[in-house]
């Protein structure tokens, strides 16, 4: 049985559709994998285990049969839950919608089951996406698989941790400034925020429309790469998503090293990290020097604006997107007869958890008349001049590396009551949302005390192969991505 | 702003029910966060690029050539009713607050 979780996904399909392997089977270890120690992780908000059994007969019914089946043949992945999956509960981990049933399914969610995966369940997160540590979730934090007394990250923190502790194989998360990438990191697992753009975001809950992106989280960047390949692409139903681009290829080593790729290594970024994450980024860098390619030390120039525009822009669509949670059109049952609109609605309201409800302040003030132009103006301004200022550093470099995150993870309840202080350990990841830009956080250690370590790439906007290329080098060298969790 | 009267101002706007006794401690998170906003004070933005934002996605169709709507049959409303999972209703009309 341990065989059998342990095992890629990209391993499993083989087996499932050489007829060597019963889907059903598989997705019965995992239910059991899931019931034997969730409750020691709190990874699941709501499991699908009966129609996911169902759905795993279908495909071993097709296959006897001798159909087609497709590119996720019998694999159960974890869904984030602010994302839509049809006859499921959909709370975005958040008592304002804990009654609330998706009646569609997100566009990601139909080419997961076009291509015969299998949705296991719907994933812990902060609500609605506030947050980095997965602790201000209405239904309980979710704990690091390799130490449960740290956090594991956020907020695609149930995502991570289901992945990382072998519950699922594969895991879809949503990365606004970091949420795929940090509990990746902090959970030794790979996770991609793709290029805006590439992957569509209908029927994803909005948090800030302008920054986020649906991702794939996975144990390995071959199991990565099938699930990337399965949610990109046009959407009708989301007028951002791009023009086709070519599917993501796993490159042999010589294809890869051929290539001769210049990095870029953000030194005056990393310089700011925790000491044993900056050991961690040397032993990349000598991976890839060993390989023959250029890298060098570089600056970013306006870092230290980052976070405030961030967090303006953030705040400020946060404010717009959830003025819809009026519990008319969303929500749970509660009498408004007797009340006035206005006392109706904010009662209704006061079921957002304190983060949330933080977050739609400060982005009703920034918006506010008197103060756009301060605040929000500015902090659009400012993108601008990153986006620039990446542009510039692309025109020479292929990719970007800096650490995912520049502190190991922390003890639960450690910085719960200081939002500043972890709306600054973002620095690192939300650089690629206010770009639009892709970003991968790779397994790359460990600490003296046993906590992960992950580093990341940036790569230009949709040249999300050359983030492929150089994880699938560093991971033949790094092995890291073969160890798993004792629980 | 930061100080309670301004803050409970905000609530009121925002639609947010806050208890009195959570007005201080909220007060002075958001005074704490505001303080990391006025970073942006010390930027100087007259070099900035001046066009609109997309999120860094580069435009490979022009906003003017986006894809031509094709009509689809949409859900007649009794199958949209049929598909809602009915909340604060009574005898089939939504309940709502006094206006």
């Amino acid at each position: 049985m341990t065989n059998l979780l342990e095992l890629p996904a990209h391993v499993v399909i083989g087996k499932i559709k050489g007829n060597d392997l019963k889907a059903v089977e598989y997705v019965s270890v995992l239910i059991q994998r899931i019931k034997d120690i969730d409750y020691k992780i709190n990874s699941f908000i709501s499991t699908n285990f009966e129609n996911a059994i169902k759905q795993a007969k279908i495909v071993d019914k097709k296959i006897q049969s001798g159909e087609s089946v497709g590119m996720l043949a019998g694999i159960p992945i974890g869904i984030k839950d602010n994302i839509s999956v049809k006859g499921l509960r959909n709370t975005c981990a958040s008592q304002m919608l804990r009654d609330y049933e998706s009646p569609y399914n997100a566009t990601v969610v139909t080419n997961i089951e076009f291509q015969d995966g299998i949705v296991m369940g719907k994933t812990n997160m902060d609500e609605f996406g506030m947050g980095n540590t997965s602790e201000y979730s209405s239904f309980g934090p979710v704990k690091n698989p390799w130490n449960s007394e740290y956090v594991a990250g956020g907020s695609s923190g149930g995502s991570a941790a289901a992945v990382s502790s072998l519950q699922v194989p594969l895991a879809l998360g949503s990365d606004t400034g970091g949420s795929i990438r940090c509990p990746s990191s902090f959970c030794s697992v790979v996770g991609l925020k793709p290029s805006y753009g590439r992957v569509s975001r209908s029927g994803l809950i909005s948090y800030s429309n302008s920054l986020e992106q649906i991702g794939p989280v996975a144990r390995n960047i071959t199991d990565l790469a099938l699930l990337f390949n399965t949610i990109e692409g046009t959407d009708a139903f989301d007028n951002t998503t791009a023009c086709s681009h070519k599917k993501s290829v796993i490159n042999s080593l010589d294809q890869i090293t051929s290539k001769g790729y210049q990095i870029g290594i953000f030194s005056n970024l990393t310089e700011n990290s925790d000491i044993q994450v900056q050991s961690k980024l040397m032993e990349m860098i000598k991976v890839f020097e060993r390989h023959q390619f250029v890298l060098e030390n570089i600056d970013l120039r306006l870092k230290e604006f980052a976070v405030a525009a961030y967090y303006i822009i953030a705040t400020a669509e946060a404010s717009s997107n959830l003025s819809r949670f009026d519990n008319v059109r969303y929500g749970y049952p509660s009498n408004p007869e007797g009340f006035e609109w206005n006392r109706y609605y904010e009662k209704s309201r006061s079921l957002f958890g304190d983060e949330v409800k933080r977050r739609i302040l400060l982005g009703s003030f920034v918006l506010s008349a008197g103060y756009f132009g301060k605040y929000y103006a500015k902090a659009q301004a400012f993108r601008n001049m990153l986006r620039t200022e990446f542009e510039r550093l692309f025109k020479k470099y292929d990719v970007l590396i800096l650490p995912t995150m520049p502190i190991l993870p922390i003890k639960l309840g450690e910085k719960i009551s200081n939002p500043v202080q972890l709306y600054n350990f973002d620095l690192f990841t939300i650089l690629a949302n206010l770009t639009g830009l892709p970003a991968i956080t790779l397994p790359a250690g460990f600490s003296d005390t046993g906590l992960p370590i992950g580093i990341q790439i940036m790569a230009n906007s949709f040249e999300e192969q050359k983030l492929f290329d150089l994880a699938v080098l560093f991971e033949d060298e790094s092995k890291f991505t073969e160890r798993t969790p004792t629980i | 702003m930061s100080n309670e009267i301004e803050v409970k101002k905000l609530c009121e706007l925002s639609k947010l029910e806050i208890p009195d006794e959570m007005i201080l401690e909220t007060s002075n998170k958001i005074r704490e966060v505001m303080s990391l906003f006025h970073k942006l004070d010390e930027l100087d933005i007259s070099s900035a690029d001046d066009t609109d934002s997309y999120g860094g996605l580069r435009i490979e169709k022009s906003l003017d050539s986006l894809r031509g709507d094709v009509p689809r049959r949409s859900f007649s409303v009794t199958d949209s009713v049929a598909k809602l999972k009915l909340l604060n209703t009574r005898n089939g009309f939504v309940l709502g607050p006094r206006i």
